[in-house]
């Protein structure tokens, strides 16, 4: 193994309470912000219930990761097998990054300036992201950590004071709506989950105390369940069916507190909150595709600067709407990023399996 | 050279060189060509709609100062409200910044004639806050931006203080543009908005004031019900009453309660909810009131705040005979005012072709169920 990946590697171990904060925030970002209106547009006002099933099933596959991650390093073992799970990881992270990245930079270009210029901010992010990535996977894990304290006290002040009018009845009848359209809510927008793939090149490795450290992932799991599935109660109860009209669900369900009628238009809680979440969950996608790719080519430094290069690139020319991105995600890929989401688990799951035995 | 090239400073001054180069290259438009907007008015004339924008002119020329800023009202005639936006900026040279917008006033001729679909583009512009108001003016929306309220005070802005005081009262159907938005997609597209219109309040008598101009106040007691067609119908004051009653949660307000001996009470929360039987063809809407007697009286021989039982029994009569009315008043002008097909259809989704027939509102039979508690 190359010298500088050697070093690399060591760089990538975390302890559990950071792979709990990871877990959190990446289970809430990209799902309170496009998804609503999507979700809505496609299942109405059940959406809160497909929603909870997902994260449901998400969940556990992080307890799964957190399992093989405890395990097995990816970023270590030279195994051929691997080579083919480190190509499909890259596949999939390249798909749900083109598209969740626009989502970022529309989402900044938007909410941010008036006129914004996507290339410039396409640029700005492109500086940035390749920094973080290169200096591995801890560094990004402290930024969690950081950052996960600031992000908690915002978001239990937006809690604190809400003011939405929101009328209940808009929830029912459950189920009474457009059924023949759910089972396209579990699979049309698999993009947006499927999270816990991006941990599996973490080494996890447990804190002294037992209890908080094995207590730490299933809590925060538990916590952004009940709090994204709330979101979604509140969102279709405060905007009806009117909520598919909705681009950007977040930012403009934080407009309902107290704070916000204070300040006036500009959410700087909101714009805070979601940019950071956003922006650590690209990031850390950014670093997933780039270990992956450098398994393969076994060049950290081409990895980085062919990742960047080529997203930033698709983002400047393709993914100039948001709705290019939507399509292209609800398109065939859906189904490869499904098929992975169940496969990729499973098999790593057996890989940690017969690796342990074999250590024994 | 390879640790100056790795060293803090050298990322530093980077940073810093960027974050300088970034904000000059996106194109920020200075506060001086910026019209923040506080309130926009919309009237239909000859096809033609007519935008009305209140903005702020900043004094000394967007330098802050110690004083208030002046406001003027922008209009223009256009086809649809982007032409309208896009003449007031070229005739200004500036851009409206609509995210500080508080009200939405939109004239009778507006709510007759115009295109209601409009209120969506307000919607769907991701600056236009959700909590923005919506009323609509007795006669036009100038008349609102023109009226000189006293106190100096810009005509949209007191408007909204009025519409949205700290507590919700008794007399004023504020809605905002979610609320409207989100009424307008459901099935029967039945909304309502306070109606205001503007009255001259006396000189001031006192001698010591060398002030004795008239000035101009909103009255805000009436409520408009509109669907996605237009106008249907309006609310007067005690409708409105009823109308909060029945469909708001309400923190504040003063009810005086007639017939007999008069007697008022000030409500301190009153919430109501709903319930539908398809197989009764009943409507139940329940009111809990939470009240305090305005004026203490005598009873058995101590001075007390407490509502007698016959009071309480008239105060329950006012408020269940109100709704009544209101129900009454939405079958003589063919408006389901209580939404009530909506809830049926909500609750029986499978019967929506019985429900959503033109007068199935009509032979619901209404159940009103009011209960006071005292504070």
């Amino acid at each position: 193994m190359e010298k500088a990946i050697k070093k690399y590697v060591d760089n990538n171990v975390i302890y559990t309470n950071q792979f709990a904060v990871i877990a959190f925030v990446v289970m809430i970002a990209f799902k309170i912000s496009m998804l609503p209106s999507y979700m809505y547009e496609t299942v109405g006002r059940d959406s809160w219930i497909i929603i909870g099933i997902l994260l449901v099933l998400e969940a556990v596959m992080f307890m799964v990761a957190l399992y093989v991650t405890k395990r097995i390093n990816l970023l270590a073992d030279d195994s051929k097998w691997l080579y083919v799970i480190h190509a499909i990881i890259y596949g999939y992270t390249m798909i749900r990054l083109v598209v969740l990245y626009s989502g970022l930079i529309t989402y900044t270009s938007n909410s941010l300036f008036d006129q914004g210029r996507i290339d410039f901010i396409i640029i700005a992010f492109a500086i940035v992201i390749p920094y973080i990535v290169s200096r591995g996977g801890n560094t990004i894990a402290r930024l969690f950590e950081i950052i996960f304290y600031f992000l908690a006290a915002i978001l239990i002040v937006m809690v604190l004071t809400p003011s939405f009018k929101w009328d209940l009845s808009e929830l029912t009848p459950i189920f009474g709506g457009n059924n023949g359209k759910l089972i396209n809510g579990f699979t049309d927008y698999a993009v947006w989950f499927g999270d816990y793939v991006l941990l599996f090149y973490f080494t996890v490795k447990p804190r002294q105390n037992k209890f908080f450290s094995k207590a730490s992932v299933p809590v925060a799991l538990i916590f952004s369940i009940i709090g994204v599935v709330i979101f979604y109660v509140a969102f279709i109860a405060v905007y009806g069916e009117a909520g598919s009209l909705v681009h950007y669900a977040f930012n403009r369900m934080s407009v309902f507190n107290t704070i916000s009628e204070l300040l006036g238009a500009t959410n700087f809680l909101s714009i805070l909150v979601w940019m950071i979440m956003s922006f650590l969950q690209i990031t850390l996608m950014f670093w997933t595709a780039t270990n992956a790719l450098m398994c393969i080519i076994k060049s950290k430094t081409i990895a980085i600067a062919f990742n960047i290069l080529f997203v930033s690139f698709v983002e400047w020319f393709w993914v100039l709407k948001l709705e290019n991105a939507h399509n292209f995600a609800i398109g065939a890929v859906k189904y490869f990023i499904l098929a992975c989401q169940i496969a990729l688990p499973i098999a790593l799951i057996i890989y940690a399996k017969i690796r342990s035995k074999e250590e024994v | 050279m390879k640790k100056f090239l790795t060293s803090k400073w050298l990322i530093l001054i980077v940073v810093s060189i960027g974050l300088v180069v970034f904000n000059s290259l996106v194109f920020n438009v200075s506060v001086v060509n910026r019209n923040i907007v506080v309130g926009i008015g919309l009237d239909y004339e000859d096809e033609e709609y007519i935008l009305y924008t209140q903005v702020v002119l900043p004094k000394n020329g967007g330098v802050a100062s110690g004083g208030g800023n002046n406001y003027i009202t922008l209009k223009a005639k256009a086809k649809n409200i982007d032409i309208a936006v896009d003449m007031i900026e070229k005739e200004q040279g500036v851009i409206l910044s609509f995210a500080q917008a508080a009200i939405l006033i939109l004239g009778k001729t507006m709510l007759e004639s115009g295109d209601l679909q409009l209120v969506d583009t307000f919607f769907m512009d991701d600056r236009v806050h959700d909590n923005l108001l919506i009323v609509m003016a007795e006669e036009k929306a100038e008349d609102i931006f023109n009226a000189s309220v006293a106190a100096g005070e810009v005509s949209s802005l007191q408007l909204v203080r009025q519409l949205r005081p700290t507590k919700a009262p008794l007399g004023v159907s504020a809605i905002s543009l979610q609320e409207y938005v989100r009424n307008s997609k459901n099935k029967q597209k039945i909304n309502y908005m306070p109606m205001i219109s503007v009255e001259k309040t006396q000189p001031s008598t006192d001698q010591e004031k060398e002030d004795t101009k008239e000035a101009d106040k909103f009255r805000i007691s009436k409520t408009a019900m509109v669907d996605e067609n237009g106008l249907k119908c309006i609310l007067d004051e005690n409708l409105t009453q009823s109308f909060n009653f029945a469909k708001k949660k309400m923190q504040d307000g003063v009810l005086k309660v007639e017939d007999g001996k008069i007697f008022s009470v000030h409500i301190i929360t009153s919430k109501s909810s709903n319930d539908f039987e398809l197989d009764k063809m009943e409507c139940k809407i329940k009111v809990k009131l939470k009240v305090i007697r305005t004026e203490s009286h005598f009873e058995e021989g101590k001075a007390t705040f407490k509502l007698s039982g016959e009071e309480e029994t008239r105060l329950v009569q006012t408020v269940e005979r109100g709704i009544r009315n209101l129900y009454d008043f939405g079958v003589q002008n063919n408006v389901d005012i209580l939404n009530i097909q909506d809830g049926f259809n909500k609750k029986y989704p499978r019967n929506t072709s019985q429900i959503m027939t033109e007068d199935f509102f009509k032979k619901v039979s209404l159940v009103v169920e009011v209960k006071v508690s005292q504070v």
